[in-house]
């Protein structure tokens, strides 16, 4: 008695069939499905901190302050155009500020490690932190520190800065 | 494709039940097995659940591509 054997294949359109011609005996069938898939332009940032703090220095030792969290991690995810350009920004809502006491935002500056990234100092205008041609990830560290000055009055500053990440 | 941009084939990949169909994931040079059967007569029914893997390496844009199943009875 011969065995009866009934398979079924899924193929990619150009090479439906191959191998199957020779089999002059087989009786076949077929149906054809097409794959859809949509990618829609999105970027996701993540720091590692809310928040950085300058500790209190002598500015004689101590001219540039680091950041206690240094390093601080950032990751940027992006789903762009394959010949677009993915944009990190930061910029300061204003100086830094103690009551009616203020230290310009520029003294804070930072470093950057990881492709892409780059370094700066705060301003109120977008300044760039990054930029990445075409989708994908990328991993780095910033790292701040505040100019230290006799100039400064005694106080508790504070500001906030807004990082956006465009991906068009 | 979506014009000079690709997502690989073989991202795509599915689950199946229902005796005789199998799990797999399409190729673009293989024929891929979806189900075997060795009865004389053969009335299956069985279910494919289909998945793209997702990747932030992706670009945007409409992808689409054809694939064709073959059933063949020896």
């Amino acid at each position: 008695m011969r065995a009866s054997v009934v398979v079924l294949t899924m193929v990619v359109a150009c090479s439906a069939l191959l191998g199957m011609s020779a089999v002059s005996w087989a009786a076949t069938d077929q149906e054809t499905v097409t794959i859809n898939a949509t990618v829609s332009a999105k970027a996701k940032l993540t720091l590692g901190e809310a928040a950085i703090n300058f500790a209190d220095a002598d500015p004689d030792t101590v001219p540039s302050i680091p950041a206690t969290e240094n390093p601080v991690s950032v990751t940027v995810k992006a789903q762009t155009g394959g010949a677009s350009t993915v944009t990190l920004t930061v910029a300061a809502d204003g100086d830094l500020d103690s009551g009616t006491d203020t230290i310009d935002i520029t003294n804070v500056t930072w470093t950057a490690t990881g492709a892409g990234f780059v370094g700066g100092a705060m301003n109120t205008s977008a300044q760039s932190a990054g930029s990445w041609t075409g989708s994908g990830q990328q991993s780095g560290t910033f790292s701040y520190s505040l100019a230290n000055s006799w100039d400064y009055n005694a106080g508790s500053y504070t500001q906030t800065v807004v990082y956006t990440l465009t991906a068009p | 494709m979506s014009g000079s941009d690709f997502i690989a084939i073989d991202r795509v990949s599915w689950t199946a039940s229902g005796d005789g169909f199998v799990p797999g994931a399409l190729s673009k040079t293989d024929p891929q097995p979806v189900g075997q059967w060795f009865d004389r007569r053969v009335d299956a029914d069985g279910t494919l659940w289909f998945q793209l893997e997702n990747s932030w390496d992706y670009a945007t844009g409409t992808y689409s591509q054809t694939v064709i199943y073959t059933l063949v009875s020896y």
